[in-house]
This record gives C-alpha cells, structure tokens and sequence, in this order.
C-alpha cells in the first residue's frame, strides 16, 4: 500500500543534512569537546559485585599534584536516588555496591594521566557479601542476595508506575496480561507445545564511547553536555538527585551523537557534574570520558532474557492459547529497563490473532551493571523465543511456517491482548515481500558437501510508547530561513534531516532553507526523549502543528498587505500568495520593516514563532488484565527471512542472503529508512545472533575489548547482492503523512530468522544466542 | 621532550612532544584535529585511521615520534577547500554516513585503498576496510559509495 | 601509557649498543602493533624505547634463486603481502599474510615484530616454520642463527636475549611442493583461534605420494607446534581419507589447545582435525599442480 500523493520534499531520498560535517571531520562530538580551564575526570569502581563500603580514604588522591576534586557517595554529593521511572540509584554508591565496575569515587585533575594516578590512590575497604548473578535465582523467592532492600520505599514515578512483586524480593517490575482463558484454550488445543529460549547479555557497542562535560556558569548554574538521547530526562535526573529545580540545570546535546541505540543512561552526566560542584571556589569544567573497556564492562547492557513460552493450537494451525513468562535478567539498578521489563510484552500481544493469552513480565536484579534497555527494547528477545516456537509449531505441524504465519498473523481491527484494536498493520504484506524475495520454498544446495544451507522467516512488530509528548518551535526568519527547535537527538538516525524534510514541505522551501538547533533545554522545548522509534510520528505531529501555527501568523499578517483572507493564503519559496491568484504575493521579507540603527522587526507578535506540542494520550493498563484500548501510539511490523550456510565440519554459518521488510508508514526519507534497515540487520541482527556476547565470570566481564567482544565487520555480512531491504508504507491515520517509525523495528525479528534458517539447514533448534561455531558443532555431534 | 617535525595536510609543524603521545592524540588533542577519533584505543575499531606516507595506518598505534619527518593526511586534508573529495561526495550522497563516528576513519581507509587499487572489486573494498567497525550502516552503504567511485 | 627516554637510532651497531647498554629495561620498537597495544595496557612499561623503524637497512625483501628469501627487520605485513616474488615462489607467505588482522595493521606492523611478540596465536611464525625459516639474532659481539621453529620458547617468551635485535629472517628456497595457510577465527580479524600451516611436496612420478611434509600448528599450545607424529605418519605414503584422517587425530591429540574465549579446548581439537584435513588437501592439491 503505497501512497501516490506528489510530495516535493517528503518520500525523497536526499542525503542526511549534516553529512558534510561529518564527511569532513569539522562535526564536534561530545568527546572532542574542550573548554578553557577544562579538567579531566576519572572514575574509581568497584572490584566486588556486592559489598558493603567500609571506608574510603581519598586524602593520597587530594593530595596528588593536579588533583582539583575528589568525590564519593556522601550526603553531599548524593543526598537523593534517581531513576527512570524508579528512583534506586545514586550518582555514586553509597554503602552498598552492586556490580563490579559500580563507581564509588572520582577525581578530577589537569590530566586524564593525572586524574587515573589519583583514582589508583583512593583506598576503599569492603566487606564482601554474596552476590546473585543467574536470573534464575535472582528471581527467586529466597535469592542468595538482595540488592534493595529499603526498595517499596522507593519514589517511583507516577506514569507507568514499577510494580513490585509481593514474595520476591528482587523483582523491580511486574507485569501481567490476561485475555480469555489461557488454560481453557490449551484443553482446546490439539497440541500444546511448550519451551523455554535464552538471549545472552550484549552491549549497544556506540562507536562513541559514553562522555559527559559539565561546568558553572558565570551565574553558577549547572550547564552539562552529553552523550545521551534525553536531555529533559537527563536534566530531571541530574535536578532530583540534588534536589534542586530543574530550572537550574541546563543539558545541551552536542550536534553529534555517535550513537545510541537506547544504550545512554545519565552516570557520565552526574558524576561530571558532580565534579564540577565539588570545586570550592572558581570551578573548572570537567569532562568524564568511558574508555572503550569502561564503556563496554560497566555501561548499559541489553539484558539477559528468559523466555518460557507454551501455546496450544489446533491440527489446522490456528493458535488457541498462548501462556508466556519473560524475565529480564538486570542489573544492579533499573534505570530505563524499568520499563524494558513490562514493554516486552508489547512484541508477542501484537504479533498474532490469540484468543486466550496470558503473560507475565518480570525484571529483576542481579549483580551486574545495570542491563535493559537497548533498540527493541525487550522486544526482540521475546519475540526471540515467540518467533522460535512459532517454527518449531509449524515444522510439528507438517505446515510450511510461512503458511503459518500468514494464517495467524494479526491484522488490521483485530483485537491484540491488550484488546486494542490494530490499526496500521503491515505483518502480512512485510511477510509475503520477504517470501517472494528470498524465494521461498526453493532450496539451494551448498557448494561442498560440508555446507548445508537452509531459509528462516521471522515475524515482528515494535510498539512506540505512549503517553507519549513532544514540542517543537518553529521560527521563520525574515530572509524566509526556517528555523527548526526541537529536543529530538539526532545520533546518526537521521532526525535532523526527516523533521527537516517536514518543515521544508510545510513552508514548500529548500531543505536547505531549514535549520536545525541542537537540543538544549534553554533553547528547545520539551520532547520525552529520542527513543522508542518515536520522533518521526510524534515530534512529525509537533512540528506540522507548529508550522501551522507559524503559517497563521504568516497569514495573519499578510492578509492586510494582500487584501484578502488569511484563509485565502498559501506559502511557498518563502513567499506569501493567494491561492486563487498566484500573482497577488509578497516575500515573508515585506512582513518586516527596517529599524533606524538595527535590523528588521515586526510590528506585532514579537516574531513568526510557531510552536505546539503534540500529546499523544495513551490508556492506562488494567494492572490485572493489561487491558487497554491503547497502551500504544502505533505500532511498526516487519518481516524478515535469512538464508544461511552452516560449515557442519566447523559449525561456521554464514548468512549469504537475508531480507527485511520493514512497514514504516510513510517513509519520509527512503535512504535514511534503508540505512537503519541495514544497519539493524547487519549490525546488529546478525551480532547478536552468531557473534555477539557479555561472557562473565561471577560479575566481571571477560570480553571488555573490541577483540573480544565481536561486531560484525565488513566480512561478516553479506554481500550487496545478498542483502535486500524493503520497505512497506502501510499508513497510520495518526501519523503525519502516515508515517511510523523505523528506527528499532529493524532488528526484533533478525535472530529468529537466522535460527530458523539454521534449523532449516541442520535440523538443529537453538533455544539461546549468540549461536556460536561451537554449539552447533556440539548439537550436530549429539544429533548424529 | 622530543622535538617533531612533520607535514600534516600538506602544512609543516614542528612540536614539543612527550614520546609516549600517540599519532592520533597529537592530531586530535594537540593539534586540535578532532576528525581523527579515538574510539578504542586498541587498534580494532578504526576510528583513528590517517594516512602516513599515503598508507591507511591506525594512528592510536602509532608513536608520534615515529612519524619524524613523514607527511600524515587526516579527513581534514581530503576536501580542497569546499570541493569535497569524490570519497567524501559518495558518502554523503549515498547515505554512507549515520552517527559519522567511524566516517573520518573509513573515508581515509577508503582513501588508502583507492590509491593503491583505483578500481576495487566489492571483496577487495570489503577486506580493505574489515579494520574499520561501524554499528550505525551494516557497512552496505558505505560499500557502495567506495564502489561508486572505483568504478569511474 | 607510561613515559620513556625514545633513542632513535640510525643503524643496527647503534640500536644494539642501546640494548647492551640498558638490558631489559628497554624495549625495540618497530611497527609498534604489538609493543605499543601492550604499553597503553601498562602489561609492559619499558623505561627506554629504541626505535629502529628509521634504519632504511633493515627494509627490504630480497630473493635469490640459490639463496631464497630474506625478510629484513623492517619489512612490513603489507609488502610481504604484496611482494610479486613472494606471491610467485613462497604462495603460503602472501596468503598467510592477507589473512592477518587488517590492512592499516599490516601496513606499519612488521614481520619480523610480530614474531619477537612470541604470540602463540601468531600467523607468522607457523608458515615459517614450514618452510624450515630461521631468524638472525643480532647483538652487540655478533650474531646467531635460530631456526624459527626453535624461536618460540613459551607464551609471549622467544629465544631472543635482551641485548638482541632480530635483523632478518631467511628463508631457503622452495624447491618443491606448495604450502597453505588456514586460518580458523571468529571473524576474519581476528587473531587466529587455530591456526595450520602446512608445506607438502608430493612425489613427481606418483602424485599421491607424499615425499615430505610439514605440518604447523598456530594458536593450540604456548608456542606454534609441528605436529611431528602426523607427519611422520604421512611421508613416504600415499595420502589417502583415512590416512589424512588419521594424521588429523594424531594432531589433534599432539596439540596443546586452552579453553578461553574462543572456545572449549575439546572444540579446538575438533577444528584442528578439519583444518589438518583441508589444509593438507588444499596444499595437495597446489603441490600436484606444480
């Protein structure tokens, strides 16, 4: 389903507005900052994944030459918790640590050299106590450890509250659907099938590693810069845990990001500015930089998951019942998978038509750093294990698994568990594509008798959240130049450019004629944050409301130059005209007037300032039932089908084709839409499912170092002719022009492709990954 | 102290450097050159890729010191002035670059490799730039900009 | 990194009086891959750094018939690599090297370097070895000829003494057979987790025979190992399955493999079998077509 209106800036695939900077090198990141006087901060952490902090002694590191702070988790730098959604964390530990790598001190110093001499000096005693690492047993109802014991005291956030579990003590969320009769549906059932899937914890791995730069101004408020994907969410946490008001706290994203993929929480941004207010007198910038080993050993992780699933169908493949449990194996503080532990269950409530459903939804706490949200957000791994079973079900069933989907798969105005009505649903269409592409049914023979090749296919679907708000400020200038003010962070997604194509078809001017400010919450205004797949539908809804405001005041005044109605008025080219009269026009120029002594002004309103929010109001869940007519602002489907290549002498796979089809709604710019399709599958996709893992050892992470820790690299992807990326307009009513997103839809069905092409080729099921050489040569072995 | 004289974009600098300071330090922090990243400091992600004496070599592995006398060309010294190099034109136009952590790095890996092979097949640009990791494209754009201009 | 005293040395006498004179508190810095990486560690922290990258004789790939091939300290992964002669007269070099790491690596890092490393996941020092290369060790009263297979004597630890610099490697002539280069990793850059390389000549009348044959093992023990029993086992006979089957599991048996991060040190023993199976055939298979 594709629209055919004429756009002139909008479905086209102009290169992203700030490549140049970047092709160039003339771009500034956040790690490339430096400010005068600026000082260098490093991080003391934990050795222990659970103690008790007996004493710090920090007087050798103040004392060390060049040492202009020291801090740790006192009253005076932590006197309150922050948090997502759940207040369980200081900007330093104070008396417990909870993961090996937990940061208890830091120095700031003239020198990075300086700053990691200090860190080495600083002693801390502990007293070890047990720790939990498996998520098993953390989720147990006597767990071997408790990490936050005082936890039910915690302040949590009135939105989308945590909901604590009654008998385990380390649960930080919980949730439950409940549709029909789960039980009732499995008696029903001609057979039932039940199985439990694993995903290992993997990193995010941003090519820019986490960094923060904090100073005082000249009037002493807190100003912070950083890697982070939520400036207001950040200067929320960065004000509750002082306790001072927001307003006192200015957060600025550079206008680079490298990267994010939800993997940006705040510890970089507190502990720099907490530095900063440690200095005595006449403070100093100070810039917190994550070496690649910090970043990849004690940053956010995507979380362990477990995934017990059992569904019951009927001998024609219809699904009767479906019954799951996830646990999202954390870490030691919640921070955004608070929310990562209930909103996995968006992925299966929307996946198929399932009359009696039931699932509950934990996250709990183990001694590790902390591990959740991460592009998908927990989606991906249940869909992992649903996109599994749903294989294993059909191949049970004699039934092509194709078929199977087909038949099952939810459609426009079914009813998902949550008993929301679907609107905008791409599943079937995104499967058919993806069948016809990687031909489906027809198998290929491998080159050698060694390699065997098989075809996998893979439903998804991510939700984006709701409630949901975003504001966007539009000023026209008077040479026409738009100016775009919004809070969404462009980090390497391509939102400068899609909102900036938006604008550019609103006031009908060059792409070029629009500029866009980087977020800082002094100059734009409120967005929720930049994840969820989110800007382009709600900060898209923003900014047309926006530019509507802006295009009244436009009209508004030219109408008395014009002579006509304001509702008579169209722009375009930076001009003002009358619809019905082209000819009849003035510049938006003429709508200023020159000042004695200055530039130009207007002689009422201030400026050509649009501005507006867009609220998208979702329903609460039921908290027994999850029933909601829209826990959701939208949801995006895909489909995606790998052919892969197993060496079953080494158990070496290659993935020599794989196809996505991603329904995005209106793609408001088909090049940026195939860059994250491309890189969701090769990156990502196939990371996490061959390559991809944290391997630790009681807490520490063996694997710190980009040698061990594995993304794919040019050689580990298919070639340009192997790959295929399509892209579905399935249109949303909400969505401005009908557009979605796309941002994580890409990777939540990748891993299950691959599997099931596996199976296909090897006759071997896979219930965790990264499906590494060595488990398949293993599970080979024992099929034999 | 040691004293470096070398040509950096065709301009000669002379530094007091400590010897321990790496190629990709002096660039970015001493000489404010800040397109050649550090992403790892190990030598596996590619982000602090330069050429030294025309070769792609990974600069956070290089002694400063070392390159004595030697000319080293970074991203900033591939554009002549606004025109971009046909690297850096293919990159933004086939939307090769997302977050542009890994591009200063890949552009000159890319560079590197076109001077020695001028028409590369896609294995020959895929096994030139397998140093050089990005997270943000799966690398299939990226290909095809090297591609589209080997094969002028 | 720690800080240092940096000698620039303008000939080999100067770089080895250096050595003399500081022992092992200093360090030979050539391409810097390995010696640096280990540095911004602080695994190691030499207090002098000699650097010889500056001395022009000690670049070079020379070849003789007679001779064959010496590689001089400086030559780097990338003109091996690349080097016509090489490429023509000792295959398993060029194709060893373009396996290695990735191309800004091999452009600085050199082959000689990669050796004094005495990595035992080193690609370098198994395709020497079978090709019977030796080193040339050279101190301030002289120099010494070591036999690379004789190189390495534990992990990260070589027969190099601390008042010597490697000058050269050398590498007789190939009169006859061919050799391979296979190298198992989880992605093509990465350090090797088996590594085999192995030289056949196969008899000129009775092309399934095998006349000689080496057979190295990279990345299975602390240092390379030739899997002596294998190939003792194959010379002199007809290489058929089961024999090339037979000389896999007595490598995989001979073989020293760790578990770590590439995997169980049962599943090593697995992949040592399948690359001592295709390497010999692959090499076979060149040499038969000699």
């Amino acid at each position: 389903m594709v629209r055919t209106e004429e756009y002139q800036y909008l479905g086209k695939p102009i290169p992203n507005v700030n490549a140049v900077e970047k092709a160039t090198g003339r771009g500034k990141y956040c790690t490339d900052m430096e400010l005068p006087r600026m000082l260098y901060g490093k991080v003391k952490r934990s050795p222990y994944a659970h103690a008790r902090i007996l004493s710090i002694d920090t007087s050798k590191a103040e004392s060390l030459s060049g040492v202009k702070a020291v801090i740790i988790g006192d009253e005076t730098t932590c006197p309150f918790r922050y948090g997502s959604g759940l207040e369980d964390e200081h900007v330093l530990a104070r008396d417990k640590v909870l993961f090996i790598g937990d940061p208890v001190a830091a120095v700031a110093a003239e020198s990075e050299e300086i700053a990691e001499e200090a860190v080495d000096l600083i002693e801390v005693a502990y007293e070890e106590f047990p720790a939990v690492f498996d998520g098993d047993e953390a989720f147990r109802m006597d767990p071997p450890a408790i990490l936050h014991e005082d936890l039910k005291n915690y302040k949590t956030i009135a939105s989308i509250p945590p909901r604590f579990s009654e008998n385990r003590p380390n649960v930080f969320n919980y949730f439950r659907v409940r549709r029909g009769d789960a039980n009732k549906g499995f008696e029903e059932a001609d057979q039932v099938f039940e199985d439990r899937y694993e995903t290992a914890m993997i990193h995010h791995v941003q090519m820019e590693p986490h960094c923060a730069v904090a100073m005082l101004d000249e009037k002493g408020r807190i100003v912070v810069w950083g890697t982070n994907q939520k400036p207001y969410g950040i200067q929320r946490n960065i004000a509750e845990a002082r306790g001072i008001p927001l307003s006192s706290v200015r957060m600025i994203i550079p206008a680079h990001l490298g990267g994010g993929f939800g993997g940006r929480e705040p510890k970089m941004e507190q502990i720099a500015v907490s530095l900063v207010l440690a200095q005595k007198s006449n403070p100093r910038p100070v810039k917190v930089r994550c070496t690649r080993e910090e970043q990849l050993s004690c940053t956010t992780t995507r979380a362990r998951y477990i995934v017990e699933i059992k569904t019951g169908v009927k001998k024609d493949g219809t699904i009767v019942a479906n019954d799951m449990r996830l646990i999202l194996v954390g870490g030691a503080y919640s921070g955004s998978g608070y929310l990562t532990a209930r909103n996995a269950a968006f992925g299966p409530c929307a996946n198929y038509k399932i009359p009696n459903f039931s699932l509950d939804a934990y996250g709990v706490y183990t001694n590790q750093r902390p591990c959740g949200s991460f592009r998908g957000f927990g989606n991906a791994e249940a869909l992992w294990g649903l996109e599994c079973q749903m294989d294993v079900i059909a191949k049970g069933l004699n039934m092509d698994p194709l078929e199977f989907k087909l038949k099952n798969c939810i459609e426009e105005g079914d009813p998902n568990a949550f008993g929301e009505r679907m609107h905008s649903v791409g599943g079937k269409e995104c499967l058919q594509a993806v069948a016809e592409a990687i031909e489906w049914g027809k198998k290929t023979e491998g080159k050698k008798p060694h390699l065997k090749r098989g075809k996998g296919i893979a439903l998804g679907n991510k939700y984006s959240l709701a409630p949901s708000a975003s504001a966007a400020i539009v000023k026209v200038h008077e040479d026409g130049l738009v100016e775009l003010r919004t809070s969404t962070v462009d980090m390497g997604q391509g939102s400068s450019t899609a909102l900036s194509q938006m604008v550019a078809e609103e006031f009908k001017i060059p792409v070029s004629r629009v500029r866009v400010l980087n977020p800082d919450t002094d100059i734009t205004p409120f967005d929720q944050a930049t994840v969820s797949s989110r800007s382009t539908f709600n900060m898209g809804n923003a900014i047309r409301k926006a530019c509507q405001d802006a295009k009244e005041q436009i009209f508004a005044l030219a109408s008395r130059e014009l002579g006509v109605g304001p509702e008579e008025l169209d722009t375009a080219d930076s001009r003002v005209f009358v619809k019905q009269d082209a000819e009849r026009s003035m510049h938006i120029r003429d709508l200023f007037i020159p000042m004695v002594l200055a530039g130009y002004t207007l002689k009422e309103g201030g400026e050509i300032l649009g501005k507006a929010t867009y609220y998208q109001p979702g329903v609460p869940t039921d908290p027994d039932t999850g029933a909601s007519e829209k826990p959701a602002s939208f949801y995006m489907f895909v489909a995606q089908a790998a052919e892969v290549e197993v060496d079953i002498e080494t158990g070496k796979v290659e993935v020599i084709r794989f196809v996505t089809a991603n329904d995005c709604g209106k793609a408001i710019n088909p090049l940026i839409v195939e860059g994250q399709q491309e890189g969701g599958v090769l990156s990502m996709g196939i990371g996490s499912s061959l390559l991809e893992e944290v391997v630790t050892d009681n807490g520490l992470m063996l694997n710190p170092q980009l040698a061990d820790y594995r993304i794919p690299t040019t050689l580990d992807c298919p070639v340009l002719s192997g790959y295929k990326g399509i892209i579905m307009e399935t249109p949303h009513r909400e969505g401005p022009w009908g557009a979605k997103g796309i941002g994580e839809g890409v990777m939540v069905a990748s891993a299950p492709a691959i599997a099931n092409a596996i199976h296909d080729a090897i006759g071997v099921r896979f219930h965790d990954i990264p499906i590494t050489p060595e488990k398949i040569l293993w599970a080979l072995r024992a099929k034999a | 102290m040691e004293t470096l004289n070398i040509t950096v974009n065709g301009e000669a600098i002379e530094a007091q450097i400590d010897p321990n300071t790496t190629l990709q330090k002096f660039l970015h922090d001493t000489l404010g050159l800040t397109g050649t990243k550090e992403g790892c400091g190990s030598g596996m992600c590619g982000c602090c890729t330069v050429l030294l004496e025309g070769k792609a070599i990974k600069s956070c592995l290089v002694l400063a010191i070392q390159t004595q006398g030697m000319t080293v060309r970074t991203i900033e010294g591939l554009a002549d002035g606004e025109t971009l190099d046909p690297l850096q034109k293919a990159f933004v136009e086939k939307g090769a670059i997302q977050c542009g952590y890994c591009t200063p790095g890949m552009i000159m890996s890319s560079k590197g490799l076109l001077e020695e092979n001028p028409n590369p097949s896609e294995q020959d640009v895929r096994s030139a730039l397998s140093g050089n990791l990005c997270r943000c494209t799966g690398y299939h754009k990226i290909v095809e900009a090297v591609l589209s201009v080997g094969h002028r | 990194m720690d800080s240092f005293e940096y000698f620039r040395t303008r000939n080999v006498k100067e770089a080895c009086a250096l050595l003399s004179q500081y022992g092992e508190e200093a360090k030979i810095l050539a391409g810097g891959q390995s010696l640096v990486t280990l540095m911004k560690q602080k695994l190691v922290s030499p207090t002098y750094i000699i650097d010889i990258k500056g001395i022009p004789e000690l670049d070079y790939i020379r070849y003789d018939e007679a001779d064959g091939l010496r590689i001089g300290a400086l030559a780097t992964h990338r003109s091996l690599e690349k080097s016509e002669i090489v490429k023509d007269k000792f295959f398993i070099l060029a194709e060893m090297e373009s396996s290695l790491a990735s191309v800004p690596v091999r452009n600085w890092g050199t082959v000689v370097g990669n050796l004094c490393h005495g990595d035992p996941a080193s690609d370098v020092a198994p395709a020497l070895i079978a090709l019977g290369a030796d080193a040339t060790l050279t101190g301030k009263e002289g120099s010494r000829v070591v036999p690379v297979e004789d190189f390495f004597t534990d992990y990260f630890e070589t027969a190099v003494r601390p008042e010597e610099i490697v000058t050269e490697i050398h590498v007789p002539p190939v009169r006859e057979g061919e050799g391979c280069y296979y190298k198992f990793a989880h992605r093509a850059t990465d350090l090797a987790a088996v590594g085999m390389a192995i030289h056949v000549i196969m008899d000129p009348v009775d092309r399934e025979l095998c006349k000689d044959i080496r057979i190295v093992m990279g990345s299975v023990g602390p240092t390379p190992l030739r899997s002596k029993r294998a190939e003792d086992f194959l010379r002199g006979e007809r290489l058929d399955e089961k024999r090339i089957e037979e000389a896999a599991r007595l490598s995989s048996e001979d073989a020293e493999p760790t578990t770590d991060i590439n995997g169980s040190e049962d599943y090593k023993r697995e992949i040592i079998k399948v690359l001592v199976r295709r390497t010999i055939k692959d090499a076979a298979v060149r040499a038969a077509q000699q």
